[in-house]
């Protein structure tokens, strides 16, 4: 009876304590920074956007800024991040929040009320943009944004980018490492990249590869768990080989050849896209734009 | 080009030494004041003067056309009306303030500033009972010479084009311009404030030094576009038209700065409060700007309305091609997309995993509490699982019961004053039979599958069970419908009726087991008391058959 008599009183107790604590609320501190410089005599920049968790967008800025960049941040959980150095006319830039020391007790009311990110790239200015971000709604629309080299690199997150209009420059490495996420890329021939890096862990992945293809592009896609669809242009050639475990995969439109597949105007294309394809457990499916 | 560094921390130094060079401007503006407003050319109008055996008045217009009325009447000194003082009648103040009325041309536009000059330059030492209202009638001719100053000199500032300016030393002895010359040292103070507080709470470095600050602005300004500012520049309040080149940082407490084509700033444009309006010019630093309310306080996209508006509809158009877009892969994915099994493999297998390791979750949860009860506690559970196995439909009835009349109970519970140190008491049992009613059903149901021989369950038969492999064989029969309902995810949507069936069973199931399991715990009080089936109480019948001396 005795040791009844104990648990009901540890019981008790513990009950008592749960109201108190679910009333200690934590401060917080929003406050909206905005950071923006003007082209001036920069001739190159290399952005670091580090984010955790919130709401993200990217564009492009106005003609005349090197960037524009406005973080909303809760001061009492986050150290934000701002950084600049110019070297013989390449700049570089740190922005966004540096710690990511947040009170899980205030992970709901966090959710209700977050933060957010805005970054605009440059129209003019050779950029070369890194993300990583969190725990976060990514929209990237970077269509006429000057890039030279773009990562991006995202926890859980539901992220979409779009290459709308042409990049001016070319794109040498584009590399996107994406973990458990909903990640889709649209009209990535606009981007201009030579080459293209794709890692994801668990989700739905869509890349389309339409766009105006400048010249031809080395593809690596390496696959977790999950959906893949890839959207085909129908004027460059395409081939590609696959590597897979348990993934479905839907090949309407290419042809097997010597072990890879490949589309029926692979020899005679101007532009070819080599897609290198490693997938674990899923279902890949190919379209074709129409 | 030279290297720069910049960082949060050295953009917080310079604010905080900003803060200190405004302070001592304003320490320096205390000191100067009177100095400044001697300096100015005043003009004091007088619209009458009335001088009775008992009554000398004085009515006077100031630039900004109020009206005041300064007068010895009976023997007190009245100011709009408002005694401040006594004098004595036909005495040195009286006559003194008499004598100045008579002053020839008093009612001029100058006459009266320099009589007032020469009266208070002239003005003795009061008698006893006059010195009172003499001291404060020169003290409010004074203040009204200094007023009037300040304000004739923003006026003429304002037909000029031009504002006064008035220098005085920084707080490291450079020369610092305040623009225009008079500065209300409230609304300083206020700045000083606002700016301190956004740096608390940016948590910013502070370093008490001194910086380059050349010109500090608190009314309209403009700044042509010859002019040259050697150093920083503060706006405090009013409208700047900067056109000229600033060679340093330029900082924006409130008002509103307007960049002009001509507009170079060296250093950085820091804004805290106030408006920047971008009208070109060339910002060659950051510009940074902080806000702790919605929006932001500064526009440094500014550019022509037209690119703002081409801006927008690019963005419309895209929004649409993105939503159209969307529209056609959902079509797609509905009538071409993939099915079956691997088709939606990539969504399914996150519900799946999800839901079979609640389960398993939701199992080895139950299963460590229900080690702790049979651990502590065995004969308790296996005689409320003895009544669920032996009659369950009983056990089932006054569960419902129980459950039914848990709310009225409750309720009587509040009723009674007395017994509202009971309710925790109860909420807890109620809290606590739940889970207990659950295990002892798993346990009933272990026990059962056990005398059955079900085969799935054979290879795991022990040859000598006991509660504690009745009560997890038992939990996992209960808790396997939900991780078959989640397991049959991965088959997409062709089975989703199914699923459907199965979670609900599972759900019914696991009520019917605790409500049952409930009702077994309150026919055997909690375990306290063996029932056997069709309501013979063998505690009660063993009492009965002692006391009438046959043989137990």
């Amino acid at each position: 009876m005795s040791r009844v008599g104990a648990a009901l009183g540890i019981l008790w107790a513990m009950s008592a304590s749960l109201p108190s604590a679910a009333l200690a609320v934590q401060e917080h501190d929003w406050i909206e920074v905005r950071s923006a410089r003007q082209v001036g005599s920069v001739q190159a920049i290399e952005a670091e956007i580090h984010y955790g968790m919130g709401e993200i967008t990217i564009t492009t800025a106005s003609k005349g800024l090197l960037y524009d960049a406005r973080l909303r941040y809760d001061a009492a959980q986050f150290e934000p991040l701002r950084e600049w150095t110019v070297k013989g006319g390449r700049a570089y830039l740190k922005f966004g929040v540096d710690e990511f020391d947040v009170d899980f007790d205030e992970l709901s009311e966090a959710f209700d009320e977050t933060g957010s990110l805005y970054f605009a790239v440059s129209r003019e200015v050779p950029t070369n943009l890194t993300l990583e971000v969190g725990a976060v709604s990514a929209d990237l629309d970077l269509g006429g944004a000057a890039l030279t080299g773009l990562t991006v690199r995202t926890g859980a997150s539901e992220t979409s980018i779009r290459f709308d209009t042409p990049n001016p420059e070319t794109l040498n490495e584009m590399v996107f490492e994406v973990g458990a996420a909903e990640f889709e890329a649209r009209k990535l021939g606009n981007a201009h990249f030579r080459h293209l890096s794709f890692e994801g862990g668990v989700g739905d992945i869509m890349l389309d590869l339409t766009g105006e293809w400048q010249e031809s592009a080395e593809i690596e896609i390496k696959m977790g768990l999950g959906a893949l669809e890839l959207r085909l242009p129908r004027d460059v050639g395409i081939r590609v080989t696959k590597k897979s475990f348990l993934a479905a995969f839907n090949h309407d439109g290419l042809q097997k050849v010597d072990g890879a597949y490949v589309s029926p105007n692979w020899d005679s294309a101007e532009i070819q896209l080599d897609i290198d394809l490693k997938a674990t457990l899923g279902a890949i499916e190919i379209n074709f734009a129409r | 080009m030279n290297d720069t560094v910049d960082t949060m921390n050295k953009r917080g130094v310079m604010m905080m030494r900003w803060v200190t060079t405004l302070g001592a401007a304003a320490v320096a503006l205390v000191t100067l004041a009177p100095a400044a407003a001697g300096a100015q050319d005043i003009t004091l109008s007088a619209r009458s003067v009335s001088l009775t055996s008992d009554r000398a008045s004085l009515e006077v217009e100031l630039a900004d056309g109020d009206i005041r009325l300064i007068e010895l009447r009976a023997g007190e000194l009245q100011i709009d009306g408002t005694a401040l003082g006594t004098y004595e009648t036909g005495g040195q103040l009286d006559n003194a303030w008499r004598e100045l009325l008579r002053s020839p041309g008093l009612l001029g536009n100058t006459a009266l500033t320099s009589s007032v000059q020469d009266w208070l330059n002239s003005a003795p030492e009061w008698s006893s009972s006059d010195q009172a209202a003499g001291n404060q009638l020169s003290e409010t001719l004074a203040n009204l010479l200094q007023a009037e100053a300040g304000d004739q000199a923003a006026q003429a500032a304002d037909a000029a084009g031009v504002p006064e300016a008035a220098s005085v030393l920084g707080a490291g002895g450079e020369p610092l311009t305040i623009a225009p010359g008079m500065l209300d040292l409230d609304a300083l103070t206020l700045n000083l404030d606002q700016l301190r507080g956004a740096l608390r709470r940016l948590d910013l470095d502070a370093e008490a030094a001194n910086e380059n600050l050349a010109l500090l602005i608190h009314d309209d300004y403009v700044i042509a576009a010859e002019q040259v500012i050697q150093g920083n520049l503060a706006l405090l309040d009013g409208d700047l038209s900067l056109d000229g080149t600033v060679l340093g940082d330029v900082l924006v407490l409130d008002g509103t700065l307007e960049l002009l084509p001509n507009a170079v700033i060296e250093g950085d444009l820091v804004t805290v409060g106030g408006d920047v309006e971008h009208l070109g010019g060339e910002v060659l630093g950051e510009m940074l700007a902080l806000s702790f309310a919605e929006g932001f306080v500064a526009d440094f996209a500014p550019l022509a309305d037209e690119l703002r508006a081409d801006a927008d509809e690019m963005r419309a158009e895209a929004h649409a091609l993105r939503d159209e877009i969307r529209r056609d892969l959902r079509v797609g994915r509905g009538h071409n997309g993939p099915s079956g099994f691997f088709g939606h493999i990539g969504h399914n297998i996150g519900h799946t995993v999800g839901g079979v390791l609640g389960a398993l979750i939701w199992f080895l949860g139950l299963s460590a509490l229900g080690f702790g009860v049979v651990y502590f506690s065995r004969k308790r559970l296996e005689t409320i699982a003895d009544v669920v196995r032996t009659d369950f439909g009983r056990s089932f009835g006054v569960g419902l019961g129980g459950m039914l009349l848990s709310l009225p109970i409750l309720l009587v519970l509040v009723v009674g004053i007395v017994t509202w140190l009971a309710i925790p008491f109860y909420l807890l049992a109620i809290a606590l039979s739940i889970p207990l009613a659950y295990l002892a059903v798993a346990h009933a149901a272990g026990e059962i599958l056990y005398n059955r021989d079900v085969n799935v369950m054979r290879r795991f038969r022990p040859e000598r069970p006991n509660s504690f492999y009745y009560v997890i064989s038992g939990l996992a029969a209960l808790i396997a419908p939900f991780a078959v309902g989640s397991a049959l995810y991965l088959l997409g949507g062709l089975v989703s009726p199914i699923r459907g069936l199965i979670i609900f069973a599972a759900w019914v199931i696991t009520w019917v087991a605790i409500t049952g399991g409930f009702g077994a715990i309150i026919l055997t009080r909690a375990g306290q008391r063996k029932v056997v089936p069709g309501g013979y109480d063998a505690d009660d019948s063993f009492e009965t058959a002692k006391a009438s001396g046959s043989d137990v």
